[in-house]
């Protein structure tokens, strides 16, 4: 499970978590500078630190629908007009009625990219060895953001950024 | 038994009330939860090393009294020649980029009579600003040892400026003895890169 969560929101059974901290899909990494031009691409993958995984616990049979606004770039506003560079978001699911964050990731599948709206219903608890009991009769599914940045072209140096919305309706 | 237009009107009000009713049980436990995902990504400007200037020791003594020294700072050589050159580099990237350089802390010069070499262990002094009598040494171990620091730049820019020592062994400087005559030269690569 993870460790350390902040609540986004606790609407009647369901909730939705993000790890306490996160600052969002960043990809600065030291050893793996950024440089305008070089024409390379950097992944976060599922399996990065980086990701965001979105933790909802909710009881089993729940029916949700989680819609991702896609972006598919991200800009440096200090340009007139902004430069930009390409984004392409990734995600992976997992309900498979999990409440531990690791096994979960394991297990997760990636969502189509070309959608932005899917549909699920919150699986039944699965009384596996190492998965923990639920609390409250939720059970947990877990939505990994994660993507790939670039190439990177030819743009003015700086600070790029773009915002993603998700949703999860109930 | 016929209904009644007053008990239709009555089934029909009674069946809507139930529809509304049913709505309204589905919606008692419905809603949206929203987060933003923020995407960012720092990108610098590509890297350049440029050099400025080479290594001059200029004529030497073959045997000399101390050290052959070549301060980076410009001034207070020892036995060197009279005309020298220290050694000048111009590393430029992003604004306040932090910059790992490297270079090898000892070369082999080579002469150009003969298969005789020479010793030169590098000292490697660095300044935001293009001023070398203002640069400090870089790296941990000074002359010789040194081969590597992390440098920030300011304003873009970061100058190196190379002196160092010939004679001796790697590592461990000492007067000229009877050195053989001839040019001695070598190539020392330098390299910088992000951290």
């Amino acid at each position: 499970m993870l460790g350390n969560h902040s609540v986004i929101a606790q609407r009647g059974t369901v909730q939705a978590r993000v790890m306490n901290g996160y600052t969002g899909l960043i990809f600065n990494q030291i050893g793996a500078p950024i440089i305008s031009g070089n024409q390379q691409s950097y992944n976060i993958t599922i399996h990065d630190s980086r990701t965001l995984v979105l933790e909802i616990a909710a009881p089993a049979r729940t029916p949700l629908m989680i819609q991702i606004q896609p972006i598919t770039e991200i800009l440096n506003h200090t340009n007139s007009p902004p430069s930009s560079i390409p984004f392409a978001w990734e995600a992976a699911f997992c309900n498979e009625g999990l409440n531990d964050e690791r096994m979960a990731r394991n297990q997760a599948v990636p969502l189509d990219p070309n959608q932005n709206n899917f549909q699920f219903e919150m699986s039944d608890y699965q009384n596996l060895p190492g998965n923990p009991a639920p609390v409250e009769n939720r059970v947990k599914a877990f939505l990994y953001v994660y993507g790939r940045l670039g190439p990177i072209g030819p743009v003015t140096p700086g600070y790029f950024t773009n915002s993603m919305n998700i949703e999860v309706w109930y | 038994m016929k209904k009644t237009l007053a008990t239709r009107i009555l089934l029909s009000l009674s069946l809507l009330t139930a529809i509304l009713v049913s709505q309204q049980l589905n919606a008692q436990n419905t809603g949206v939860i929203n987060t933003n995902l923020n995407v960012g990504a720092t990108v610098l400007a590509q890297l350049k090393l440029t050099n400025n200037a080479d290594v001059q020791f200029g004529n030497l003594s073959a045997t000399t009294p101390g050290h052959v020294f070549l301060s980076p700072t410009g001034s207070s050589h020892t036995n060197t020649g009279v005309s020298t050159s220290v050694g000048k580099f111009t590393v430029e990237g992003s604004t306040t980029g932090s910059v790992k350089v490297t270079w090898p802390a000892n070369i082999v010069l080579n002469s150009s009579v003969g298969g005789n070499t020479l010793i030169y262990n590098l000292q490697v002094n660095g300044n935001g600003s293009d001023l070398a009598s203002g640069s400090t040494i870089l790296g941990t171990g000074g002359l010789g040892v040194a081969s590597t620091a992390d440098i920030t730049l300011v304003a873009g820019k970061y100058y190196l400026y190379v002196g160092g020592k010939v004679g001796g062994t790697a590592g461990s400087p000492a007067n000229l003895n009877a050195q053989a005559t001839g040019v001695y030269s070598g190539i020392a690569n330098f390299r910088a890169e992000y951290n």
